[in-house]
């Protein structure tokens, strides 16, 4: 008798609390659905927060495509024409490119990411495989004229993609990377180009990045586009099955923040600036990001404006919902608040570089990237700490645990 | 005196029905084997031992190192076979203390592999092979009907008791915490983070809910051991029991966890619930087969591997080792959640939600340079993620940081380690203080002076996500420009 009361009590109350979700809860907790009007009530739900993920992915994406198309236009006309002129606007249209995926960098999540993640096809390292730049093998593919065959596409990825494409557009010296006892040294093949068909060559195998990378940039709309992958609704509507739980898709994009951990901090400025032990003799100007185009300090102001895009809003001005906008609602604006001012110091401290490039800077103002680092570091610090205590975020791949 | 101890033994060496440590046994043996395979099957025998470059040892057994090549594959082969024969009770006598073995070995490999769940599996199996659990209902009684028994010595069923109801016991202890009690923290983190499960996720961001959760937890894992004791109330916790593991296992990634108590609750049932429940289900005939022929009763029946006199002693150790020593946390003062000196082997289970943020800062007065070294150059991510709030295992690195360097020549390095922590949400703060020399401090069980005091904030308080109304600025841009 007892027991069938407690369970009649159970049932009611579980009954109870079902049916008790507010009325102006939009759709179910479960996600956004298609056509999910967020702001509909004036509340704030998960689901939003992913769409507006996707959306931002999917505009960063076409946005990269529009410049990745000019690219490849601005290359066919350099190839063609092999001006100068037409070689500074690919390099122009080069640097457009480049600027737009920087700020994707933030963004691989989703489609972009690599395969094994939540719903990821791999596609970031067809378009820009940095740090993984092999230079004597680009060089032996322009001896070899690799570029024009068939299955450039599918070589190895430290060969194309954007860093591919600095690597041709921006060097201008006439010698190359490879041991002597490569066969483009040994047998001569490398020095019998010349100067004119060694550039000839370079526009060439810019032309042929610049096609592939385009096409790669249509693969990643398409893949978000609502049309047709519509990995939007995908991750908007978690869970699901690429998504078991929509907590895994916000840990997705978080995981993609993290990137201005890992890459930012340290490859791209602890590294170069010998506060890594990578570098044996400070500064190793080999390892900055952009060696040839010189690009580094713009490549890291985009990553900063990818990361505010996804933390803060993706419209103009970070409006929009971010990542902000979901520690604020749970009641930690005070994460939120020391988020926005370390992004603020951080983009300070990059500002405050006045070198004509990074390299400059590295050479003459160690104490200026060191001031960039450790901002970067600060700002690492709340997103590792309390942004990811806060919002339960987990690295990617954890296995199971009962101890936390 | 001498009389007391003498009935004690009597009572304690009783003749009890096998059937239910048979039932014990079997599903123990079956846990490891299915255990073992998913290790396998899931690739985490190479994401766990066979991918890290850096290995964190428990004190005292920095000696033991994970197989080289493929040998922690065929370990965990290994183990599930000998799994499976542990619960067929074939060999027993020496499958069971070689599982142990085996089983304990892989958990000792790397500290950062730590689970409670685990450690307690070893305990049972430990305490198994001190049980004469192959003689019944087994490949052995089969093999050798001469060594058969037809009961157990009831003080099996005793100690696998007291091992559960310390788990639970200790796990509800561990929750007497104001963060847990008074601020319903981790778990209005948590269940915050879950509100995008179907039906209920929206009452999961109410920290009532939350609260509901910290207090129920608590009063469970405090009590039920006594209503699983209690015959009246067994039936009725034992539903509570699955009910609870069922929904701890749905709402969090704590893999066997939930099987593994709810098997090793069945300690508590009476000696003869295989057999009650075999004729429920009109398989009387079952256990009969089983049984085989009759069995004369035998003196040395509450005999196993050691003398009598041994066992009670050694009965009694173990079980005052067990009461005591997930108290020592007491010794160092503080919050045991923090420093963390006392955390293992305590049945801190699910209590903190900490992350860290850590760099270490490698100096050479010498070359008058400072590097800043990231936890990841040594440590797989997961390792680094476990590594963030355990104070000891940051010391470890510290020292593999230290040997690392002056294998490459530079032999004047100090190591020091920024070390940023929240612990249930509260503003990070250092862990460890950033001052210290860590390569000058040896590991120990004395207290860390080089650990900070706890922080004096409170947890922090999420509320419902939802009833926070945005402002027309926040709505997402329908042409986003990224900008």
């Amino acid at each position: 008798m007892l027991r069938r009361r407690l369970l009649s009590i159970l049932f009611v109350v579980t009954v109870l609390f079902s049916c008790s979700r507010r009325s102006g809860d939009p759709g179910t907790s479960s996600g956004a659905s298609p056509g999910d009007a967020c702001t509909d009530d004036g509340s704030f739900h998960r689901g939003c927060l992913l769409r507006a993920f996707g959306e931002c992915a999917l505009g960063t994406a076409r946005e990269f495509q529009t410049a990745a198309t000019a690219f490849d236009a601005a290359a066919r006309a350099a190839e063609a024409t092999g001006t100068p002129e037409a070689r500074e606007a690919a390099r122009a249209a080069w640097k457009n490119a480049i600027d737009v995926w920087e700020r994707a960098e933030i963004m691989q999540f989703g489609p972009a990411a690599m395969t094994g993640a939540p719903g990821g096809q791999d596609l970031r390292d067809g378009i820009y495989a940095w740090p993984l730049v092999g230079r004597c093998l680009i060089e032996s593919q322009i001896v070899a004229q690799s570029y024009d065959k068939p299955d450039f596409a599918t070589t190895l990825v430290s060969t194309r993609g954007l860093a591919g494409a600095e690597y041709v557009l921006f060097y201008e010296g006439n010698d190359n990377v490879c041991p002597p006892t490569n066969t483009i040294n040994a047998g001569g093949s490398w020095t019998a180009l010349g100067d004119a068909e060694l550039a000839k060559r370079k526009l060439a195998y810019a032309r042929a990045i610049a096609v592939d990378v385009a096409q790669r940039a249509g693969k990643l709309v398409d893949a978000w586009d609502p049309a047709k992958g519509n990995f939007v609704s995908e991750i908007a509507s978690a869970p699901n099955k690429t998504f078991p739980t929509q907590q895994l898709a916000l840990n997705s994009v978080s995981d993609a923040v993290f990137y201005v951990d890992d890459a930012t901090k340290t490859m791209k400025v602890a590294k170069p600036a010998g506060l890594t032990p990578d570098c044996a003799a400070p500064p190793c100007l080999d390892l900055v990001e952009s060696p040839y185009a010189k690009r580094s300090k713009e490549h890291l102001k985009n990553n900063l404006a990818g990361y505010e895009a996804l933390m803060r809003g993706c419209g103009p001005g970070a409006s929009g919902l971010g990542f902000d906008d979901l520690l604020v609602s749970v009641g930690a604006e005070a994460t939120a608040k020391k988020l926005e001012a370390s992004l603020a110091s951080t983009r300070n401290a990059l500002a405050a570089l006045t070198g004509a490039s990074f390299d400059d800077d590295l050479k003459t103002n160690p104490a200026g990237v060191k001031a960039l680092f450790e901002a970067l570091k600060d700002l690492n610090n709340i997103l590792k700490t309390e942004f990811a205590t806060i919002l339960d975020l987990e690295l990617p791949k954890r296995v199971e645990g009962d101890n936390d | 005196m001498t009389e007391t101890l003498a009935r004690i033994r009597a009572r304690l060496g009783a003749p009890t029905d096998v059937a239910a440590l048979v039932a014990f046994r079997i599903a123990l043996g079956t846990l490891v084997s299915v255990s073992a395979i998913r290790f396998l099957a899931y690739g985490w025998v190479t994401e766990l031992f066979v991918k890290p470059t850096f290995f964190f040892s428990y004190l005292g057994f920095g000696w033991v190192k994970p197989l080289p090549g493929s040998g922690m594959h065929f370990l965990f082969a290994g183990l599930a076979v000998l799994g499976a024969m542990f619960a067929a009770g074939a060999f027993y006598r020496f499958v069971a203390p070689l599982l142990f073995v085996l089983f304990t070995y892989v958990q000792l490999c790397d500290v950062t592999n730590w689970l409670n769940h685990y450690y307690l599996v070893s305990l049972l199996l430990l305490l198994c092979s001190f049980m004469p659990l192959g003689r019944a209902w087994s490949v052995d009684a089969f093999r050798k009907p001469a060594a058969k028994l037809a009961t157990f010595p009831v003080w099996c069923t005793w100690l696998l008791r007291f091992q559960v109801a310390t788990v639970y016991f200790y796990a509800g202890v561990a929750k007497l915490s104001s963060d847990w009690l008074l601020h319903a923290q981790p778990l209005n983190i948590w269940l915050s983070a879950r509100s995008g499960l179907p039906v209920v996720g929206s009452l999961f961001e109410e920290r009532t809910v939350a609260f509901l959760f910290a207090w129920g937890g608590f009063l469970f894992d405090t009590t039920i051991a006594a209503f699983l004791l209690w015959r009246r109330t067994r039936a009725f916790a034992y539903v509570v029991v699955i009910g609870f593991h069922a929904m701890v296992g749905w709402l969090f990634p704590i893999g066997m966890f939930p099987y593994i108590m709810v098997t090793a609750v069945l300690a508590f049932f009476a000696s003869d619930w295989p057999r009650r429940a075999f004729a429920r289900l009109g398989l009387a005939r079952v256990p009969a087969f089983l049984d085989g022929a009759a069995v004369p009763p035998r003196t040395e029946e509450a005999k196993t591997f050691l003398p009598a006199r041994l066992l009670p002693a050694l009965a009694v150790a173990y079980c005052v080792l067990q009461v005591l020593y997930p108290l020592r946390h007491r010794l160092y003062g503080g919050n045991v959640l923090w420093h963390e000196q006392g955390m293992r082997f305590s049945w801190k289970v699910m209590v903190r939600e900490k992350n860290g943020s850590i760099n270490y800062v490698v100096t050479s007065p010498k070359e008058q340079r400072t590097w800043y070294v990231a936890p990841r150059r040594y440590l797989t991510d997961r390792q680094e993620r476990e590594l963030s709030g355990q104070p000891d295992l940051l010391l470890q690195l510290a020292h593999h940081i230290k040997d690392d360097f002056r294998s490459k020549g530079h032999d004047d390095v100090e190591v020091r380690v920024e070390a940023l922590v929240s612990l249930n949400g509260r503003p990070a703060t250092p862990l460890v203080d950033p001052n210290v020399d860590l390569a000058r401090i040896d590991d120990g069980l004395g207290r860390a002076s080089w650990i900070t005091p706890e922080p004096s904030s409170a947890p922090i308080h999420l509320r419902p996500s939802h009833r926070r109304a945005l402002t027309w600025s926040d709505a997402p841009s329908s042409h986003p420009s990224g900008s």
